[in-house]
């Protein structure tokens, strides 16, 4: 199978979970925004699981920060992904991550990544245990309104049974 | 009409994706280090780069040029696919820039980075679009691919540029587009 078509049907796939409230622990995803001088960042990496598997509904999310920023100000994006587990090297992975307009500020929904993707970038790679990779960007955006900033995994459901994401907002003003 | 163009980046996007597929496997019988498909896509056009090398300062193919006007909607991707089979090369840093340039085809690059707070540093960020970097352990056959969308103000000729940093060999891999914005 096509690298490409395997990027489409995971991407396809994540977009059909339902994402829970928990924590992970064996995958660390670190998304810092800055917005002039004053950073904004969460390490809360959580996990994304099959509804089907929770066997429970829909639970809500906590809030996710949100960064502030005018059309037109330069941010910048700081991410970092960390394999935390001791033994377990997670091969064929993709960390995955975008900004992507979204209707309202702290929404659950992922939009599908169609339009309004202001920047969007994956890697392959095999993780081995404590390995990291990094990321910078920056970008600059003109239309205001709400923006999901958002670090995610691709390619640990099968062996592990969940995805990890982080993610802040920006509105942008 | 702005959806349609986003719609059709994305499907330049998945579409850059097979292509590196295709073009890694055909470099590994080459032995090459890494293969790098670039593209800038604007309202009225398009440009290619595929993977060069420094030094020579500024690689020694001719870069592709673009054109656009002024504010239009841009993007930028790229797909870069390590085909070193020989091991993993630690912390590669992977950096995609657009700056501005004196003029079509310049092969030095201007000043990227700036002591934070220093007199330079203004100067440098005028000229800077935008910047970013990736950074991992280089294994047999990993990818990267980016799209990012960016408007230019201002006229000019600006650099779109790819490079591979810290790959531990007597030369980097880069790729390059001329954006010339009217």
């Amino acid at each position: 199978m096509h690298w490409a078509s395997i990027f489409r049907l995971s991407i396809a796939l994540v977009a059909c979970f339902v994402t829970s409230t928990a924590m992970a622990e064996d995958f660390e995803i670190v998304v810092k925004v800055t917005a002039g001088e004053k950073p904004v960042q969460t390490k809360q990496t959580r996990i994304s699981e099959l509804r089907k598997k929770l066997g429970a509904k829909k639970k809500k999310q906590p809030p996710r920060l949100i960064v502030k920023s005018k059309a037109g100000q330069s941010l910048t994006v700081d991410w970092t992904a960390t394999n935390t587990a001791d033994a377990d090297t997670l091969t064929g992975l993709l960390v995955h991550f975008f900004v992507v307009k979204i209707d309202k500020a702290g929404q659950e929904k992922v939009p599908k990544l169609d339009k309004d993707v202001v920047h969007e970038g994956i890697l392959s790679l095999e993780f081995k245990p404590k390995e990291k990779a990094s990321g910078q960007f920056g970008l600059t955006i003109r239309k205001p309104g709400s923006y999901l900033v958002r670090v995610e995994t691709i390619g640990t459901l099968i062996s592990h049974g969940h995805e990890h994401f982080a993610a802040i907002d920006i509105l942008v003003e | 009409m702005r959806d349609s163009f986003e719609d059709f980046s994305m499907l330049r996007f998945i579409t850059l994706l097979a292509i590196a597929v295709m073009f890694s496997g055909v470099s590994s019988a080459r032995a090459e280090h890494a293969v790098i498909t670039m593209e800038v896509i604007g309202p009225d056009g398009r440009a290619l780069a595929k993977s060069d090398e420094e030094p020579p300062i500024g690689g020694s193919l001719p870069r592709s040029k673009v054109t656009a006007k002024a504010g239009d909607p841009l993007v930028l991707q790229f797909i870069l696919t390590n085909v070193y089979p020989h091991g993993v090369l630690k912390d590669v840093k992977v950096r995609y820039f657009i700056v501005k340039i004196d003029k079509v085809g310049q092969k030095a690059l201007p000043p990227i980075d700036a002591k934070k707070g220093s007199d330079e540093e203004k100067e440098v960020r005028g000229k800077i679009v935008t910047r970013g970097h990736v950074t991992m352990n280089f294994k047999p056959k990993c990818r990267i691919g980016m799209r990012l969308m960016f408007h230019i103000d201002e006229p000019g000729v600006y650099l779109v540029r790819l490079d591979t940093n810290n790959t531990k060999a007597d030369h980097e891999h880069i790729a390059g587009i001329d954006l010339e914005v009217k």
